[in-house]
């Protein structure tokens, strides 16, 4: 057995014993602190760091495990603390101590930083993946993306800040304020990040976003299977009707078709290589079949596919989240 | 396109027009959210509703009505997307279209005096009672029970994701009155919800569709007079089948009335708001087309209320309207949604809500599937 399965084995027992989530769970702030230590005091977040692991295919396997065995904002939650943070870390070029002091803090799960997702050149800083706690922190990238960006660290919400409540990623909102006439006080300069490092991370990025819509897919598939073979209509199970057959099926292709693509692309990611192009075309492609097979999932359900009790709705939810922000 | 789809309004219509965008503007948007929040309406709108005129618009003034025609109803529910909600409408529409219509078209004068006339003025709030937790689109095999003992009726069973369940004063309830499987022993029973032995066993927590009420509703040795017998006993199947037209033409009208208001929103915004305006003019062509499928769906659904006016039903053409609308609808605002991106994840932005409402068109009422087998059946190519 390669070390990289009995990693992925353990994980998996880690997270299906710890990290179990009902349709009730409220992801918070201490409920994701609770797990990510748990998993830093097993070393799951130390591995990341090992020079000889490989680490697109863990960080594949992490996500997939992560979304497919509790609520997605959990799962990024964890991956961009521990993916990445990281990598914005490991690309800052120069020595810094205030650098290697927050990587060590985020690998034993001590400091939580919010990272920028999208739209570095709109007015707006956005962060996507906040709980909303005092004692989190967050990226500031300066604005030459053309020269790469100066990167600081700042620990307290500049004024006129918004979180904005949405409607997935349960647990999470969204921060963000006006880059214009921003006042940042105290925040530390970590380093310079490239044009070059930012295209690592945002592939990286987009690395996880494809993981995770896979994650999701495979999660919604699998409560349409389940319902569909436990209800009955017009004396049969539904499964039984060939329209519900071809949807599933066609449904379970495209899963497939990204799932075995992702995993030839992590693959190549692993030996090396840059995978911008790759990446954003199968991104593209994984979420339209996202959108496609979360949907059609809810619809076999009828209307139990609409209510909060069934997990289908909140894949489609959050799945639209991930694209909105994602793409 | 503009011109055609105005030719079927009067200046009459027009003036209702007016009327009800200006009581969705200051009697429903302001409160809107909070109702989204808290699961349904204050009872009040209701009542003012009705005694506005609104819930009864196509029905003739001797029974309490408005004494209109159906593109007055077509407006209601046009307008009332305006509230950027389809929760509330979704409500106002079970009153208006679904639970009442038979009772007007069955009923005996004391069940229309007693409740259908009470319904439109505002009074009564209605619920149609068809789904089981067991049986949704086998409507033909449902098993709530009812049989006859000393001169009452006796129900027994329950029914689930009834709108307007835990508010509503009497529900149209399809009910099993001869143990016989298939249609055959199906019967109308209108049953009050005060009645010892009906429980509201859940509030539903859905995932649109928020302001309005959803309910699991079970009946236990239900007592209910047998002069509540609505329409003729064993003949309630062909009774609900007629029901189900009404509810899908209505639906059809809804799902039109959101997908217009998006676009018009988008518009808006595009015309107000610099981040929108770029979006909006990278997507001008798609946008275009939205709209053109739009005013085609909305012609062809006044085509049909037309042919309705004059008696007409088609299921086929009445189902093709459904399906055609309901998933043009959702289609337009996941469209939206997804051209507006981190611009639409505020939650109740009225393009992230009518994408989460509007996906319910496409299930209740009959789903895409059942409309498809409805239509293909009608294709008669056996
Ligand atoms: C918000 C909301 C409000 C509602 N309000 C009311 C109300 O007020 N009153 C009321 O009575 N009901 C109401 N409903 C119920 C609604 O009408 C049903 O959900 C709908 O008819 C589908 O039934 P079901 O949920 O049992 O799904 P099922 O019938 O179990 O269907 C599950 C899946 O199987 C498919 N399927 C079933 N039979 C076939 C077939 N023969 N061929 C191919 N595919 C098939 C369906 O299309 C669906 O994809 C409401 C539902 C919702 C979500």
């Amino acid at each position: 057995m390669s070390e990289a399965s009995i990693y992925q084995e353990t994980l998996e027992r880690f997270v299906k014993s710890e990290m179990q989530l009902t349709e009730q769970t409220e992801i918070s702030w201490d409920y994701f602190q609770s797990a990510y230590k748990k998993l830093a005091e097993l070393g799951f977040t130390e591995v990341i760091r090992l020079e000889e692991v490989d680490k697109p295919l863990l960080l594949k396997n992490m996500a997939q495990i992560f979304t497919k065995s509790s609520h997605l904002s959990l799962a990024l939650a964890i991956l961009w603390q521990l993916a990445v943070n990281l990598t914005v870390l490991d690309e800052l070029e120069g020595f810094s101590e205030a650098k290697d002091r927050l990587a060590a803090s985020i690998v034993k799960g001590e400091t939580y930083v919010n990272w920028p997702w999208h739209n570095l050149s709109s007015g707006d800083r956005i962060y996507p993946l906040s709980f909303c706690s005092p004692d989190e922190k967050y990226f500031i990238l300066d604005r030459d993306e053309d020269k790469g960006f100066r990167v600081f660290l700042q620990s307290t919400l500049p004024e006129g800040s918004q979180s904005v409540e949405r409607f997935g990623w349960s647990g999470l909102k969204e921060i963000r304020w006006a880059r214009e006439g921003e006042q940042l006080q105290g925040s530390i300069y970590l380093g310079k990040l490239s044009k070059q490092g930012f295209q690592t991370v945002q592939d990286l990025e987009r690395f996880l976003t494809i993981a995770c819509a896979l994650g999701l897919m495979d999660m919604t598939l699998k409560a349409g299977y389940k319902f569909v073979k436990e209800r009955t209509q017009f004396g049969q199970k539904i499964w039984d009707f060939q329209v519900i057959k071809h949807y599933l099926a066609d449904a379970y292709s495209k899963y497939q078709a990204v799932s075995i693509a992702f995993a030839e692309l992590t693959e190549y990611f692993s030996r090396g290589n840059k995978i911008t192009g790759e990446g954003k075309a199968i991104q593209q492609v994984g979420f339209d079949y996202l959108q496609q097979v979360t949907d059609i999932t809810l619809q076999v359900h009828g209307g139990s596919g609409y209510m909060r009790e069934y997990p289908v709705q909140r894949f489609w939810r959050d799945g639209m989240l991930l694209i909105l922000y994602g793409k | 396109m503009k011109d055609v789809l105005n030719s079927y309004f009067s200046q009459e219509h027009e003036r209702l027009r007016e009327e009800i965008r200006v009581f969705v503007a200051q009697c429903i948007s302001p409160f809107i959210n909070d109702w989204e929040e808290k699961g349904c309406a204050p009872k009040e709108v209701l009542r003012e509703m009705g005694k506005r005129g609104f819930l009864g618009l196509r029905y003739p003034k001797e029974v309490g009505g408005y004494g209109g025609d159906y593109f007055m109803n077509i407006i209601l529910m046009e307008e009332l997307a305006r509230c950027g909600a389809g929760g509330f409408p979704l409500g106002i529409a079970v009153q208006t279209d679904m639970a009442n219509p038979p009772i007007l078209q069955f009923g005996t004068p004391a069940q229309i005096a007693n409740y259908f006339t009470k319904a439109i003025q505002g009074e009564k709030l209605g619920a149609i009672g068809i789904t089981e937790p067991d049986h949704g689109s086998d409507v033909a095999s449902i098993k709530t029970r009812g049989v006859k003992k000393n001169g009452k009726w006796v129900i027994n069973g329950s029914k689930t994701f009834i709108t307007n369940g835990p508010s509503a004063d009497y529900i149209v309830l399809v009910t099993r009155t001869n143990p016989g499987p298939g249609f055959k022993g199906v019967s109308l029973i209108i049953v009050d919800l005060d009645s010892p032995g009906v429980t509201v066993s859940k509030k539903l927590n859905k995932l649109g569709m928020c302001s309005s009420d959803t309910a699991l509703l079970t009946f236990e040795d239900v007592e209910v007079p047998e002069e509540n017998l609505l329409g003729q006993e064993g003949k309630g199947f062909y009774e609900i089948m007629w029901e189900l037209q009404g509810e899908r033409l209505i639906g059809a009208a809804g799902a039109m009335g959101y997908a217009g208001y998006l676009l018009e929103r988008w518009d808006e915004l595009a015309r107000e708001d610099p981040a929108w305006k770029s979006i909006a003019e990278k997507a001008a062509q798609e946008i275009k087309q939205l709209k053109a499928r739009v005013e085609t769906a909305k012609l062809f659904n006044y085509g049909l209320v037309k042919k309705f006016i004059h008696g007409q039903y088609d299921t086929q053409l009445v189902s093709i309207a459904k399906y055609y609308c309901a998933r043009l609808a959702y289609q337009v605002a996941e469209q939206l949604l997804l051209l507006a991106g981190p611009l639409g994840v505020k939650k109740d932005n009225p393009f992230e809500r009518i994408w989460r409402d509007s996906r319910v068109y496409r299930i209740g009422g009959g789903t895409d599937e059942i409309m498809l087998e409805v239509i293909a059946k009608d294709l008669n190519l056996a």
